[in-house]
């Protein structure tokens, strides 16, 4: 499937929540150019990604139907055929489960899939997923779920070191606090709790995780839209995370013939998914075991663009099953790779493995630079340079 | 299935002739049963503009071992020039003649193909289509974008054959389920289309003397009464001396399909006229027209396509109105009537290498332009 191939061919409008986001832009990119009209939610007024010539419209909302049927309806006015809903492609976990929430509302102005409400629950509740995987028989590392500052010494002695401390579910505030960290690693027992303290401020429950041993390239995911057709699926790898070990994809690349990939699909058939998801793995290098490390469901992955690349456009696939287009399941994914660009630089430096770009013959595909529109990556960049001089201006004072 | 168990075979005329009975029971048992692919459709069709337009028959049928139909590839081969200087061979598929001399308008065109092999048998009709390397550019006018060929064309691109894509219309249609009582269909439509489309007889009945009627017969001056009312409203008649030919050898079709007339008139003079074919389980609101200069209160358009949904709740064969493609002066009053929208695209597959040159400028200029 090549996106330039089909240069206007579709009708129809799509709403994408996170317009600010590389996940949203990026999802974005996925189904530009290709005759929909692709309009952005956002919660944030400043976001490089909003200035993207993918986007035909911003839409300022925050999680609440009335906005969001207000801008629904606006977007139908617009349209010649005025029935016609625009599709919901969420990337954001918050909206998710806002739209699973207040799905018989949004429905009428929507067009979306999502799972049925306690599959989404179970799906994004690290200790519901748990809990049921190992019910299920499907290999999880030993966790515990803490509510209370008290149980944290509990829970810090009950496990075997390295462990891992995570939010439950992770939300803006989160974010902003621990500069988009999404967990916490420990070697052994840690001496000063404060952090793990400080974290309770920031989200209700917190889970403790035994560490699966491994590095960056031993994480697997699987990305999946699951509609009439059955599942359409790509498996990838990473090649580096920022922070390293712990991280956000800074580089991934495709996985033509996954060990794992049968597993995972039992997995997400079993939890019912149906329209966007994924899920990602850990393999122990001591066993070659995979444990399940992350589900997401009913929404685009941080590198979910790696699938555009390789041929297998889950974007548009979700797009056209809401609207009712039709198209087979015979997709064979191609190697590609893809790249965020700041977290690849600083996962290579501290890695110092510059040599890897050179040794792969795939195709290539960044978080933020496309050959359509360079403006924005160096906008990106002097953003980010401008950031960091004002950072070290104050810092100075 | 391998391949060797299909054999593919160019249909000619004498027997395109002949295989009526074949031809729809092919119809009846593919995804793409619609009235404009049954071969009285198609048939009328040539009779009327193979000949006029100096096309060539390219039937390409698709046979099993033992000689079963499997599948169609309607088509026929034109000759004629890109921007009125490139000479270009194009490849159409029987019922619309897209950017030649206009036709007229058949839509959900598409591959006939068995139920049963619907992906296979398109592919090795692909296949036998590009093979052949006589032809420039193929025109697929509204598809359905729910048609496995829409696909096959689009995002599952068939890679084997490389050509340059472009979609050159897209329009909607709305298609109103008629199942079940009238009644509950009703309570689901908006207050003033219920008004202005279902209600407003009484109203009309009440000033004049009013009187539906289904015409059966009388062909001409039926179509005279719709040539007369579009001429008022948009300045052309909707049948021209070709199309009124074409329709006429339709209308005189009685075996498949039932075409009629149904006329709202007052005072005994015509105010409103629709033309309709029933066709399987779908009735087809062929044209539409309407007396623009009779009292302004009444939405006659609306009053008429209002009556052809009663009617059609009323068939016990009927289980749909299908008001086709194409919208209003200015609105695409057919969204009103709350039935299932669907949408369709005209395909144009280019892969003659200089005329993709040329048609990749145009495109990129166009958008330039935009």
């Amino acid at each position: 499937m090549n996106s330039n191939s089909l240069k206007n061919v579709y009708s129809g409008s799509v709403v994408i929540n996170g317009a600010e986001t590389i996940t949203g832009f990026n999802a974005a990119r996925s189904i530009s150019g290709m005759g929909f009209k692709v309009y952005g939610l956002t919660s944030h007024y400043k976001s490089v990604y909003l200035k993207a010539n993918v986007w035909d419209k911003i839409y300022r909302s925050g999680y609440c139907c009335t906005e969001m049927i207000a801008i629904a309806k606006n977007i139908m006015q617009h349209q010649d055929v005025r029935t016609q809903k625009p599709a919901l492609m969420l990337c954001q976990d918050e909206m998710v489960l806002f739209v699973s929430k207040h799905r018989a509302k949004l429905e009428a102005y929507f067009s979306f899939i999502l799972p049925s409400d306690s599959s989404v629950q179970l799906m994004m509740d690290k200790t519901k997923f748990h809990a049921w995987a190992i019910c299920k028989g499907f290999n999880v590392p030993r966790s515990i779920v803490i509510t209370e500052e008290n149980e944290i010494k509990i829970a810090l002695e009950t496990l075997n070191y390295p462990i891992v401390i995570k939010p439950l579910t992770r939300d803006d505030n989160w974010n902003k606090h621990f500069n988009n960290s999404k967990l916490f690693k420990f070697e052994s027992i840690p001496s000063n709790v404060a952090l793990i303290e400080e974290a309770f401020n920031y989200t209700e429950k917190l889970i403790f995780q035994e560490w699966i041993p491994g590095n960056d390239r031993d994480v697997f995911f699987l990305l999946t839209m699951s509609g009439k057709k059955g599942f359409i699926s790509m498996s990838g790898r990473k090649i580096h995370q920022w922070p390293i070990l712990t991280g956000s994809t800074a580089m991934c690349v495709s996985e033509l013939e996954a060990e794992f990939e049968n597993e995972a699909e039992d997995i997400l058939k079993e939890a019912s998914l149906v329209g966007l998801g994924s899920i990602e793995f850990k393999r122990d290098i001591r066993t070659n075991k995979y444990y399940i490390t992350e589900p997401t469901v009913g929404r685009h992955d941080y590198q979910s663009f790696i699938a555009t690349t390789a041929g297998v456009n889950l974007s548009l696939l979700y797009v056209l099953e809401c609207m009712g287009y039709c198209y087979l399941n015979d997709f064979k994914p191609k190697k590609a790779c893809w790249i965020d660009e700041l977290n690849f630089i600083r996962a290579t430096v501290k890695k110092k493995e510059f040599s890897l770009l050179f040794d792969m013959k795939v195709k290539f595909s960044y978080a933020t630079f496309t050959f359509k529109e360079p403006k924005l990556f160096l906008v990106y960049w002097a953003d980010f340079v401008l950031k960091k001089l004002r950072n070290l201006i104050r810092n100075i004072k | 299935m391998a391949n060797t168990l299909f054999i593919f075979k160019v249909i000619n005329f004498d027997e395109f002739i002949t295989m009526k009975r074949e031809w729809n029971t092919l119809l009846a048992n593919s995804d793409a049963n619609t009235l404009f692919l049954t071969w009285e459709w198609l048939n009328a069709w040539w009779a009327v503009w193979g000949d006029k337009l100096d096309l060539e028959l390219n039937i390409i049928g698709c046979y099993n071992q033992e000689g079963k139909l499997l599948g169609l590839a309607p088509m026929y081969r034109a000759y004629g020039k890109v921007f009125k200087c490139f000479n270009t061979v194009r490849l159409g598929i029987l019922g619309t003649s897209h950017k030649f001399e206009p036709t007229i308008r058949s839509e959900f065109q598409d591959f006939i193909v068995e139920k049963s092999e619907p992906i296979i048998i398109r592919k090795m009709m692909i296949d036998e289509i590009f093979k052949d390397n006589s032809w420039d550019e193929l025109i697929l006018s509204d598809v359905k974008n729910t048609s496995i060929t829409f696909a096959l064309f689009t995002i599952n691109k068939y890679e084997r054959w490389p050509f340059y894509l472009r979609v050159i219309n897209k329009d909607s249609g709305v298609k109103v389920n008629t199942k079940g009582q009238i009644k509950e269909y009703l309570v689901k439509l908006g207050k003033n289309i219920r008004s202005t489309a279902f209600n407003k007889n009484k109203i009309l009945n009440a000033q004049y003397c009013v009187m539906k009627e289904c015409v059966v017969d009388d062909f001409t001056t039926s179509v005279n009464i719709l040539n007369d009312f579009h001429l008022e409203r948009w300045g052309k008649l909707c049948f021209d001396r070709d199309s009124e030919k074409f329709h006429s050898l339709v209308f005189s079709e009685t075996e498949q399909f039932q075409s009629y007339f149904l006329k709202i008139k007052a005072n005994n003079e015509t105010i409103s006229i629709s033309y309709n074919i029933d066709y399987m389980e779908s009735c087809h609101n062929i044209q539409l027209g309407f007396d623009s200069s009779f009292d302004k209160k009444f939405a006659l358009g609306y009053m008429n396509l209002g009556e052809l949904i009663s009617d059609s709740f009323i068939k016990p064969k009927i289980l749909s109105c299908d008001m086709l493609l194409g919208s209003g002066q200015k609105t695409f009053y057919k969204e009103r009537f709350k039935g299932d929208l669907y949408n369709v695209s005209t395909l144009q597959l280019i892969r003659s290498p200089i005329l993709i040159y040329i048609f990749r400028l145009y495109d990129v200029f166009k958008r330039a332009i935009k």
